[in-house]
């Protein structure tokens, strides 16, 4: 009885899990769209992991996550053959037999790229700021581990927190 | 009857007949943003960009009422909608930044006239934890006494307030009433 409960809450836990939820930050990824094309929705991801990896995100979230926009994709002249296996999860659904579609795809990639880097850029450095910890501007000072707590961005009292009770702003 | 078109005309006359003109105006809800005129292409595009950044950079506030990303990709070759989403972006992301809506209990902790973050050890919770009611009563600067701060040091002050010093005598050696500032030496100039 005991193994049933557990195997059912673990399938409630992991069903809920964004593609990156062993990551700090990661459940921003439950925003990723569901709808659109494949390359769409490659692109948002991408563009969200970079938009983190910047420095808006800081010196740990840089830790987690790089730039991640594919150069191949974004070519002039790309190579179709090498895509399709690089992304053969990712892209399955697109007709590879298909000039269009493949160009659509791409297009779809490299113009949601931004928007998830936006979004995910600026969701990070809010988080940052309310928690009182905004990342240095590069070149500005050297990061200190020790004025920062990770903890710190779940506190009730930060910056701008409006839940009752905490009567900061 | 007569009584209920005064007051229908007296106050369209009082809003300068605003109700009229903003009439079918979408408003974000709990919020001062409004949606502009346009098509309705451009209108989603202008309500999607604002959901997004509203959300990415707002307060918890409006992180509880918007949901998240938003981006219709059934409209990606749409350049109004582009067009409306670039400029829901720019002009809520200097709403929610700028003059956010606030939390409602923010007239509670006037006692942190900063409304500065602090540190998560330091701070404190709100009203009771924290605020003005767990100071000490007659500490300097602290409790109800800190209240008083304004009536005996004017602003800068040094001394205590009237809860923790002479009020007639705040000044000290030189004299001076209600603990006024005085820089300069008594004897000299």
């Amino acid at each position: 009885m005991g193994n049933k409960i557990l195997a059912f809450l673990a399938v409630i836990f992991l069903s809920s899990c964004s593609p990156y939820w062993y990551k700090p930050f990661g459940f921003i990824f439950r925003h990723a769209p569901k709808e659109g094309s494949p390359g769409f929705r490659l692109g948002w991801l991408h563009g969200c992991e970079s938009g983190l990896g910047t420095q808006f995100g800081g010196a740990i979230y840089q830790s987690f996550y790089s730039w991640k926009r594919d150069p191949d994709i974004t070519s002039s002249n790309p190579d179709y053959e090498k895509i399709r296996r690089r992304y053969k999860k990712e892209l399955k659904d697109v007709n590879w037999n298909d000039i269009r579609d493949i160009k659509k795809n791409f297009s779809d990639y490299n113009t949601i790229f931004w928007g998830g880097h936006y979004f995910c850029r600026q969701s990070v450095v809010g988080t940052l700021i309310a928690a009182d910890m905004p990342p240095p501007v590069a070149d500005e000072e050297r990061y200190n581990p020790m004025a920062h707590s990770l903890g710190n961005v779940f506190k009730m009292t930060g910056k701008g927190d409006t839940r009752i009770g905490t009567g900061l702003w | 009857m007569k009584k209920f078109f005064i007051v229908i005309f007296l106050s369209l006359n009082i809003f300068s007949c605003k109700w009229l003109a903003d009439a079918g105006t979408p408003f974000y809800s709990m919020t001062r943003i409004k949606v502009p005129a346009g098509t309705p292409a451009f209108q989603k595009g202008y309500r999607d960009g604002c959901e997004t950044v509203t959300y990415a950079r707002g307060n918890p506030f409006y992180k509880t009422i918007y949901k998240g990303y938003r981006y219709d990709p059934k409209m990606i070759g749409n350049s109004e909608y582009k067009f409306g989403h670039t400029r829901g972006i720019a002009f809520c992301f200097m709403q929610v930044v700028g003059n956010p809506q606030s939390s409602f209990d923010n007239y509670l902790n006037y006692y942190d006239p900063t409304m500065m973050a602090q540190d998560w050890n330091s701070v404190g919770d709100g009203l009771f934890d924290g605020g003005v009611f767990s100071q000490s009563v007659t500490t300097p600067g602290n409790g109800i006494d800190g209240i008083f701060d304004v009536l005996q040091k004017g602003g800068g002050g040094t001394t205590g307030s009237i809860f923790s010093t002479n009020p007639f005598w705040a000044g000290g050696s030189v004299g001076q009433f209600f603990g006024q500032g005085y820089s300069g030496s008594y004897y000299g100039q």
